[in-house]
């Protein structure tokens, strides 16, 4: 299994807080990583690093194997492979769903206007939203918003989608068929790294979770084992509340 | 002047009306249409007859108790939360009104002010027949420059602003500077040191140039702060979408922030093309004007030269209304639409 993911030894400081202390972690072709931990310990952080929305203040991110913090590394081509779907949606409100995803396939990859619109349609159709197409973010719910931003990235063909508490914004009844997108994505073969709490999805889905505490990772491993018998004391604490 | 009766909820104690006792009314409200009624009985009632001077005094300073009395009283009701803006308002008007009849009335009387003089003067037929073809003139220059300086300083502005918003701070620091001076000296400062300074270092601008660099200039420094304000209104959110999909900085820029942005700018960019147009009126009036270059002031300062008549001054001051209050109310409307339409 080729890895897509490595991180080594990441660290990340705002001011003199120390978010990230030093984060070992690698994500793998295919796999989908759940990554839990009580609010504060960094594990949104993390996510922004890989593609260096947050820039790293120690350690390395490999993607493909590319050390993405070396000079001459050109992080737009980076972000190119690497999805990102935001708790808050993030849609450009001045666009419709469709000029959603097209925008940066015209003005990144410089896909013809034609490409451009058959490849929105069909990744619009993926999340179930051909029909709503011509609609303003404003005049769509927060599930359907969701879909859109899921559609959005991934109309860039990435190698891996990272997932920021994507259902943390939306009421419950609209929850199921955001996390329904996904673990059809999951089953596509698309590695994703999914910071959440939603712990139905990571037993179900995951193949591997992460827990992180205090800005690094105290355990790691199949959904059961970390969820139903977590080794750590700090783990069970946490899934304790949780649960 | 009937009082408005404060409005009762269904099933609450019976309405002791506005002057009866209330302590969920406020007693400054009341007592302040109370005053006002007075004023407006003894302004047009006279009551006892004798030297209506003193009267109208008296009812003036009536109407003025009473304007004050419904300020606070409005003022009291909206703090304490009980029932007693809209007597306040009602005491505002009515004691306002009273006060103004009153004073006006005196001032008739005793000769003071004379009704027929003021029309005379301001409103004076034969003078208004001559304004039309000049002051039409001098409207087109004032649009032309304020709505050039605008343009100008849409570009200026625009440009100061993303350096202003720049992360390397020798690029921001100068921006910031440029704000700052500009917007922190009087029009009529910045007017000499660019129309009167800089010959004395070979720079000569023909009035009009010259009009056009300081509006832009001045301008430009509150245009800067629109775009400034304008970009940096938008949630941190959508710079980091547009990021995370591979856009450049600049491309994230011009496609999602300043597409956004330039929908939230226009009205307050309107506003200052209201200021612009009437700022023109100062900068043409400190540098001088010919006859071809004068703006609509200009024309007015003319027009009264040769006839010793307020009235240009009159009917250039409604001319400039007739610009800006449409604007303005434009801006209000834009602003509203903006704010229920956040599609």
């Amino acid at each position: 299994m080729t890895t897509i993911i490595r991180l080594d030894g990441l660290r990340k400081s705002f001011g003199d807080l120390e978010v990230l202390k030093g984060v070992d972690f690698r994500a793998a072709q295919g796999e989908v990583v759940c990554v839990l931990g009580p609010s504060g310990s960094g594990k949104s952080t993390m996510l922004r690093c890989i593609n260096r929305l947050e820039e790293p203040t120690g350690g390395h991110i490999y993607v493909e194997g590319i050390d993405i913090g070396r000079p001459g590394v050109d992080i737009n081509k980076v972000r190119r492979h690497v999805g990102m779907v935001f708790q808050s949606f993030n849609l450009f409100p001045h666009k419709t769903a469709l000029g959603n995803v097209m925008l940066a396939l015209r003005r990144v990859l410089r896909l013809s206007e034609s490409e451009a619109r058959g490849r929105a349609m069909s990744e619009l159709a993926h999340v179930g939203l051909e029909d709503k197409a011509d609609s303003y973010p404003a005049q769509l719910s927060g599930g359907q918003q969701q879909r859109v931003a899921i559609a959005r990235a991934l109309a860039m063909r990435p190698k891996v989608m990272l997932f920021d508490e994507v259902t943390s914004a939306l009421d419950p009844e609209l929850v199921t068929e955001v996390l329904d997108v996904m673990t059809r994505l999951a089953s596509e073969g698309m590695t994703m790294i999914v910071v959440t709490h939603e712990m139905g999805f990571a037993r179900g889905v995951a193949t591997r979770v992460a827990f992180i505490d205090d800005g690094l990772i105290v355990e790691e491993g199949p959904p059961a084992q970390i969820i139903d018998r977590p080794q750590h004391e700090r783990t069970r604490a946490f899934m304790s509340k949780i649960l | 002047m009937s009082a408005p009766a404060p409005r009762t909820a269904p099933g609450q104690a019976a309405d002791p009306g506005p002057f009866g006792v209330d302590e969920h009314v406020s007693a400054l409200a009341r007592a302040g249409l109370i005053v006002a009624v007075a004023a407006v009985a003894l302004a047009l009632v006279r009551p006892l007859g004798g030297d209506a001077s003193v009267w109208n005094r008296v009812a003036t300073g009536a109407g003025i108790g009473a304007v004050l009395l419904g300020i606070a009283g409005r003022y009291v009701a909206g703090a304490r939360g009980i029932r007693g803006a809209s007597i306040g308002q009602a005491a505002i008007a009515a004691g306002a009104l009273a006060a103004l009849y009153a004073y006006f009335d005196g001032a008739v009387r005793d000769g003071t002010f004379d009704p027929g003089r003021f029309w005379q003067q301001y409103f004076d037929p034969d003078v208004l027949r001559t304004l039309p073809g000049d002051f039409a003139r001098g409207m087109v220059n004032t649009l032309k420059l304020a709505f050039l300086a605008e343009v100008l300083a849409i570009g200026v502005g625009l440009l100061v602003a993303t350096f202003v918003l720049s992360q390397k701070f020798y690029v921001r620091y100068p921006a910031v500077g440029y704000v700052d001076l500009v917007r922190g000296l009087p029009l009529v400062v910045l007017t000499f040191l660019i129309h009167f300074g800089l010959p004395n270092i070979g720079v000569t601008f023909s009035p009009f140039i010259s009009a056009v660099v300081i509006l832009t200039v001045n301008a430009s420094a509150y245009v800067a702060e629109i775009f400034r304000a304008g970009i940096q209104a938008l949630p941190r959110g959508q710079m980091e979408a547009a990021r995370s999909l591979g856009m450049p900085h600049a491309i994230a820029m011009t496609s999602v922030i300043v597409p956004q942005a330039a929908r939230a700018v226009i009205p307050p960019l309107l506003s200052e093309f209201i200021a612009l147009i009437k700022d023109t009126a100062i900068v043409i009036a400190l540098i001088g004007f010919t006859t071809a270059s004068r703006d609509l002031f200009g024309a007015a300062r003319t027009a009264a030269a040769s006839t010793f008549s307020p009235t240009p001054y009159m009917a250039a001051g409604i001319v400039y209304l007739m610009m800006t209050v449409p604007l303005s109310r434009l801006v209000g409307v834009l602003e509203r639409r903006l704010r229920t339409k956040t599609a």
